[in-house]
């Protein structure tokens, strides 16, 4: 029934969810219309085509009426469909057409990044419809090697997921992995770290699985370097699979500056990351076991910056660093307009109010805001926060050993972060290998 | 390459382990001038033993040790292997004791020695049950964060240097060579380990070359520092003379005071990756020959091996029973190459037909 | 479930963790940290400890200073340690500081260093220095000055060569190395308390294995750094017609041996600038009073130290090329006496 052209279109887009064939009576022959559903609004499409149908007298010139581009070859029929264009084609095959459709409204619905702000790139960020989100990626990624599965996963409700990969790049074994592991799903996806359990057991991890990205530019990013994204119905962001490391302190961004500069954030970033790790802890471990590190000058200086504090350095680190953390929530609890009032008041109660009561140290004031800084200046919120958690164990470590607990406390956060796979892919890996590549 | 960067990584920080602690003692013992003839021969000696190694690992490919006395026979594996195992229990306590004692006269000297046994004994323990691949990305990342402190330590110690405190000169005949502590001090170049990771990746002899020779490098650093401070004369009568040589150090434009924090820093990224590369090593050995889960191996005998660094009464029985693990150790690490070559050779005819095809 | 056993086995040792620790934990402020240590000797033959200790709540008084006497030093120190409202923290002490009468005990003064060496607490790094006054008021003696720290006496040595040459600060460590080494010797700064200033530089004490051998006036000690390669920068010279300052200093020393007799050839090249001179005084004349100047003061040094038999320049480690490592333990006593310096000063204007 169908033609050699149709089927050559249907096997090259087989691995598509989102591509449709849809076959409609024109003046007494068939046509098939072909396109992507998350790209081409198709009622509105057809309603056009038939108003162009009942000016036309035959199918010939229906076709000439509807589009310039007709008759082409099937390369540009594929490259049309890739581009967002409805293609339509007669019954034998001899008569096609590449027509401008009616697109589906991705730009209205589309708005800034609420979680990231990036500089200097395109501020598109992903909305809560999973069709206008792939859609955003196919806009920006036109090959035919990305692939794209549909899945409806939930025992009460169905929820929609899309799997995204680029063939050939991503390695099977992985994809198969994945594809298994989004199968099997039983229960509802609720929440995004409900399908990060999926992945295998992570229940006591702060890592996550996933890497939630709200900028396509990213998960374009990720998917060029071997990853894949899944989308979630209703959640406007793009998860990336693996999760890894340096996800954390790369950002595809940076290069839109000189590469000495990207360097310059990215090793900011890093220090960024250690500082927020060890620095409340190294505080308490030279304060109050390992003084004999100061030189003289600075020895004689913090135990005059301390004194008459009743607090013992560990008691007012933790209670300085669990304040500030609570801030750090209280304001994204806090509706827009009061949020400011909350920073001003902790701001002047933590800088000022505390210091002056001599309850805490005020060279401790100034670490404790070099931490805050520090572990924002990491990409993602979910790891800004779970850099923020570990800290506490290296903290505990710390006030009990010393710098010798600061050190094995550092060491141990490593081991436990390189310990960490999903689907045999280490979290500390540099890169995902390319299919097929050899090491 | 990954891997073979990862696998150059841990050892270098397994020599370097070995080597800070009592390995400098022991060439200030063996002879009074020219120590870099002993540190060479003694390099020299291991080259030629894993370049032997080398060769009977490749006649059987993807296959690591345990695999190849299997091969050859069940009791030729237990014969050979467990008391290899044993002596890695001992020598596993012994290092991180030794550590322990130089790391508390460093950071806590009030603390008992118990509290931070138990400390990195957890650490490394927990470091092995997570497997191979963990120990060898975290390798990378300790590398990273080791060897700079390395590199100040050497660097900052300049200051205090005095050519002239060191007898350059060459021993002729080298009489050292008969003694029983060069013996002991052949153990301190483990490179045993080097055998049981191969079955993933082939290793090459031309790196590892690369390898020994920053090591080789590094052990000239550390024997050579205290002696450029204070000289062999003074230096046999420390405990600890590297440790001596970093507290000597005094930088006044630097806003820490003691250098030698430094240097227990690096001690306990080292002591931690060594340690936990030994139990894992007992583990997948005693897996392979007993069919017993490896990670109860590895709590078992890390229990052992906790009970027996805690019930060393004294420094000096530590350093003895320590020298004598390492003698046992340096015996493995002649016999096992040897069999295997042997065993390689013998078994294939005389042709490396393996690797041709 | 294996799983599951690893996390209990997690918490059993962390929780082992977690109760062990505690030992080495004291705030800073909470502890005393003395900056010098003063040892001397009671009549009765018990040592005295002396600790100078900053006080930072108080604006007038800017130290203090503690006693406490013991049989052995480690006992004084803990008495201290024991009578003390805070922990005591030895370990920023920074000066030690050695009644005269101790330090020429030579075993008197071997156990000390190598007690001071020893110790985990007090670091090796700290200076040593000699007095001939009472300990006691050396130390207090900063609280009468105007205008210091805490911290005046450690600086007082660490002013840095540029600012004053003179000065020859020893580590503990350099006068434990000083006991066991058979080729060079050691000079230990002798002090006392000034009457405007904290301290007063007199000269050094010349060390050998411990012991005593000979007292440097500051000017010698200059020369002795001089030729110990140590670059001299910012010494004023007064020639009685002119005074000059010596910008740069090098030294090149070349040793031989022949028939057992060793002989060393040294030529030093010292720049200069005028600072003032007296009228008709031309430069050649400066030179060459200069030359003869430093020549004289070394001969007249070396051959002090030839009959001592102590060798304070370290040139027995010159000859480790050309004497065996045995034979060089005999340095002092058979090949130094005999020593034949070539000594050439050669005196360049800037």
């Amino acid at each position: 029934m169908r033609n050699k052209i149709v089927k050559e279109l249907e096997t090259t887009f087989s691995n598509q969810g989102d591509f449709f064939i849809e076959e409609e009576l024109v003046d007494k022959t068939t046509i098939f219309l072909m396109g992507f559903k998350t790209l081409v609004d198709l009622p509105k499409s057809k309603l056009y085509i038939q108003q162009i149908e009942d000016s036309s007298r035959s199918a010939k010139a229906l076709f000439m009426n509807l589009s310039n581009r007709i008759n082409v070859n099937t390369e540009q029929l594929i490259e049309g469909i890739l581009e967002g264009n409805l293609v339509i084609v007669s019954l034998d095959g001899k008569q096609n057409a590449v027509v401008n459709p009616f697109i589906q409204n991705l730009r209205s619905s589309v708005s800034e990044p609420k979680n990231e702000s990036p500089i200097q790139s395109s501020t598109d960020a992903f909305g809560d419809d999973i069709n206008t989100n792939v859609g955003m990626i196919r806009k920006r990624l036109t090959t035919t090697s990305l692939c794209h599965c549909s899945y409806q996963v939930g025992e009460l409700e169905k929820r929609k997921l899309s799997m995204l990969y680029i063939e050939g790049r991503t390695p099977n074994a992985l994809i198969e992995k994945v594809e298994q592991q989004l199968k099997g799903i039983k229960n509802d996806i609720e929440t995004i770290d409900e399908l990060n359990l999926q992945f295998g057991k992570r229940r006591f991890s702060p890592v996550s699985h996933l890497f939630a990205t709200e900028l396509p530019i990213s998960a374009i990013h990720a998917l060029k370097r071997n990853k894949i994204v899944l989308f979630l119905d209703n959640c406007p962001f793009a998860l990336v699979f693996p999760n890894l490391l340096w996800d954390m302190l790369f950002s595809i961004n940076d290069r839109n500056f000189p590469f000495i500069l990207s360097f310059m954030l990215r090793f900011f970033r890093v220090i960024g990351l250690v500082a927020t790790l060890i620095l409340p802890a190294l505080y308490v471990a030279l304060v109050s076991v390992n003084p004999e590190v100061f030189k003289l000058d600075l020895a004689l200086f913090v135990a005059k910056s301390r004194e008459g504090i009743p607090l013992t350095a560990f008691l007012e680190t933790i209670a300085m660093v669990v304040l500030v953390d609570l801030i750090l929530e209280a304001i994204v609890r806090l509706p827009k307009s009061v949020g400011p009032a909350i920073t001003m008041v902790g701001g002047i109660i933590l800088g000022q109010a505390m210091v002056e009561a001599k309850l805490v140290s005020n060279l401790l004031v100034i670490v404790i805001t070099a931490v805050v800084i520090a572990s924002s200046s990491v990409i993602g919120m979910q790891n800004s926060l779970y850099i923020r958690l570990l800290k506490y164990p290296i903290l505990i470590l710390a006030s009990l050993f010393g710098i010798l607990g600061v050190c094995t406390g550092f060491i141990f956060t490593i081991i436990y972060l390189a310990s960490l796979t999903s689907d045999d892919i280490p979290y500390m890996t540099f890169r995902i290998k390319k299919e097929g590549e050899i090491k | 390459m990954t891997q073979r960067i990862q696998i150059g990584a841990v050892f270098i920080i397994i020599h370097l382990s070995f080597g800070y602690v009592v390995y400098p003692n022991l060439i200030y013992m063996l002879t009074k001038t020219a120590h870099w003839e002993v540190i060479i021969c003694q390099g020299l000696l291991q080259l030629i033993l894993i370049w032997i190694y080398m060769k009977g690992l490749n006649y059987f490919p993807a296959q690591n040790v345990t695999d190849i006395f299997l091969k050859m026979g069940r009791w030729a594996a237990i014969i050979f292997l467990t008391p290899f195992a044993i002596n890695l229990i001992a020598l596993a306590s012994l290092n991180i004791r030794i550590h322990t004692e130089v790391i508390i006269s460093i950071f806590l000297p009030r603390t008992p020695y118990w509290a931070i046994l138990i400390l990195l004994f957890f650490i490394s323990v927990y470091t092995a049950l997570k497997g191979l691949g963990t120990i060898l990305r975290s390798a990378i990342f300790i590398f990273l964060f080791v060897i700079p402190l390395v590199v100040l330590n050497i660097f900052s110690s300049v200051i205090n240097f005095n050519i002239h405190n060191v007898t350059p000169g060459l021993n002729f005949p080298p009489k050292f060579l008969l003694d029983i502590k060069f013996f002991y001090l052949l153990g301190f170049s483990s490179f045993i380990f080097l055998g049981f990771i191969t079955s993933k990746t082939k290793l090459i002899f031309r790196q590892l070359l690369a390898v020994w020779v920053i090591v080789t490098v590094l052990f000239l650093a550390i024997v050579y520092i205290p002696l450029f401070i204070f000289g062999q004369d003074t230096v046999v009568t420390l405990k600890n003379p590297f440790l001596e040589a970093m507290d000597s150090i005094d930088i006044s434009w630097f806003s820490f005071n003691r250098q030698a924090i430094f240097f227990g820093v690096l001690l306990v990224g080292l002591v931690i990756l060594t340690n936990s590369v030994l139990f894992w090593l007992i583990g997948t050995i005693m897996q392979k020959i007993y069919r017993w889960n490896s990670s109860n191996w590895i709590i078992a005998f890390s229990f052992i091996a906790l009970l027996i660094a805690l019930v060393v009464p004294n420094k000096s029985l530590l350093e003895k029973y320590f020298l004598w693990s390492s003698g046992a150790q340096a015996l493995f690490m002649i016999i096992i190459p040897l069999a295997l070559f042997i065993y390689g050779f013998w078994s294939n005819g005389g042709v490396r037909g393996h690797e041709k095809q | 479930m294996k799983n599951n056993r690893l996390f209990q086995f997690i918490v059993v040792f962390l929780t082992v963790i977690l109760l062990c620790g505690c030992w080495d934990i004291k705030d800073i402020n909470k502890r005393t940290i003395p900056l010098v240590l003063g040892i001397s000797k009671t009549n009765g033959g018990e040592y005295k400890v002396t600790l100078q200790i900053p006080v930072l709540k108080n604006e007038s008084q800017v130290s203090k200073v503690v006693t406490g006497t013991g049989e052995t030093i480690t006992s004084a120190l803990g008495k201290i340690r024991t009578n003390s409202e805070n922990a005591i923290d030895y370990t920023q002490i920074r000066l030690i500081v050695v009644q005269n009468h101790l330090a020429h005990n030579q075993k008197e003064f071997t156990n000390i260093v190598k007690f001071l060496m020893g110790s985990e607490e007090i670091p090796s790094r700290s200076l040593m220095a000699i007095t001939d006054e009472n300990v006691e008021g050396v130390l207090s003696s900063i609280n009468d000055k105007l205008g210091v720290h805490a911290s005046s006496i450690y600086d007082f040595f660490n002013k840095g060569a540029d600012w004053a040459p003179e000065i020859f600060s020893t580590p503990v460590w350099e006068v434990y190395r000083s006991l066991f080494s058979s080729t060079k010797d050691i000079a230990v700064p002798l002090i006392r308390s000034g009457r405007n200033t904290v301290l007063i530089f007199e000269g050094s004490d010349i060390l050998k294995k411990g012991e005593i051998m000979d007292r440097l006036k500051p000017e010698e000690i200059q020369l002795i750094r001089v030729l110990q390669n140590k670059n001299e920068k910012g010494k004023i010279e007064s020639l009685g017609f002119a005074s000059i300052m010596v910008s740069n200093s090098s030294i090149r020393l070349k040793p031989s041996l022949n028939n057992d007799k060793p002989s060393l050839s040294s030529n030093l090249n010292i720049k200069i600038n005028v600072l003032e001179r007296n009228d008709g005084v031309t430069n050649k004349k400066i030179m060459e009073e200069l030359e003869r100047i430093i020549e004289e003061r070394f001969f007249h040094i070396l051959k002090r130290m030839q009959e001592s038999h102590t060798d304070i320049f370290g040139f027995g480690q010159e000859f480790q090329q050309l004497i065996s490592y045995n034979e060089l333990k005999n340095w002092r006593d058979e090949y130094f006496p005999d020593l034949k310096v070539n000594f050439e000063v050669e005196v360049n204007m800037e």
